[in-house]
């Protein structure tokens, strides 16, 4: 399965993280670096993927 | 997508910086200790940015490093946190340059290495990196993707 981060930054510098394609907690792993590298976490939203099971999520993305 | 994070950018990584520095035509010195600026603190701006509410006017002009313009008079000092963080020093005025090519507060100059320090950050991990520049919004988008 293909993971893709879009990392958006806004004309004043600070940005915003979105993972795409990569359920369950797991992602959080992901963007801890560059969170770290960037500067201070202001807010830290879950969307509905994140509590799907990894697996359930590959295949909905192998059907699509 | 599964989760969606703000940050607040700050200025932490020396080489990354002196890369957004070089891309816009400038650099950075490291280890020079005073910018460039007007010289003399006047007390005419109390905006909310204003400089001296961060920090003591005796103060400016000195930095840690800075980062120069061919096309600027003026010169960015950058001020070493105890938490390892630079603050970035500059005087705005418009002869000294500075806005024009940086924007105004730096932010250009933010953004640019902002991005610089996220593709480094990301590439590390495997993902090939895509910047796109939305020239309407200001914005600037890296796409990151790994298989």
């Amino acid at each position: 399965m293909s993971e893709r981060i879009i990392i958006r930054i806004d004309p004043s510098g600070n940005p915003t993280i979105k993972v795409e394609g990569h359920p369950g907690p797991g992602c959080k792993d992901i963007t801890k670096a560059v969170e770290k590298a960037l500067g201070t976490v202001v807010s830290d939203k879950t969307t509905n993927e994140y509590s799907l099971p990894a697996q359930a999520e590959a295949s909905r993305h192998v059907n699509c | 997508m599964s989760h969606v994070v703000v940050i607040e950018l700050q200025v932490k990584d020396l080489q990354a910086l002196g890369e957004a520095a070089k891309q816009m035509g400038g650099e950075l010195v490291i280890g020079q200790t005073t910018y460039k600026w007007y010289g003399r603190w006047m007390d005419d701006y109390h905006g909310q940015d204003a400089a001296y509410r961060k920090m003591n006017p005796e103060k400016f002009g000195k930095c840690d490093h800075a980062v120069k313009h061919p096309n600027c008079q003026y010169e960015i000092g950058l001020v070493r946190q105890e938490d390892g963080s630079f603050t970035v020093l500059a005087d705005e005025w418009g002869a000294g340059g500075l806005s024009q090519v940086f924007g105004k507060g730096m932010q250009k100059l933010k953004q640019r290495y902002g991005a610089c320090v996220a593709a480094k950050s990301m590439r590390r991990q495997g993902f090939s990196v895509k910047e796109v520049a939305d020239e309407e919004t200001g914005y600037l988008r890296l796409v990151c993707s790994r298989t």
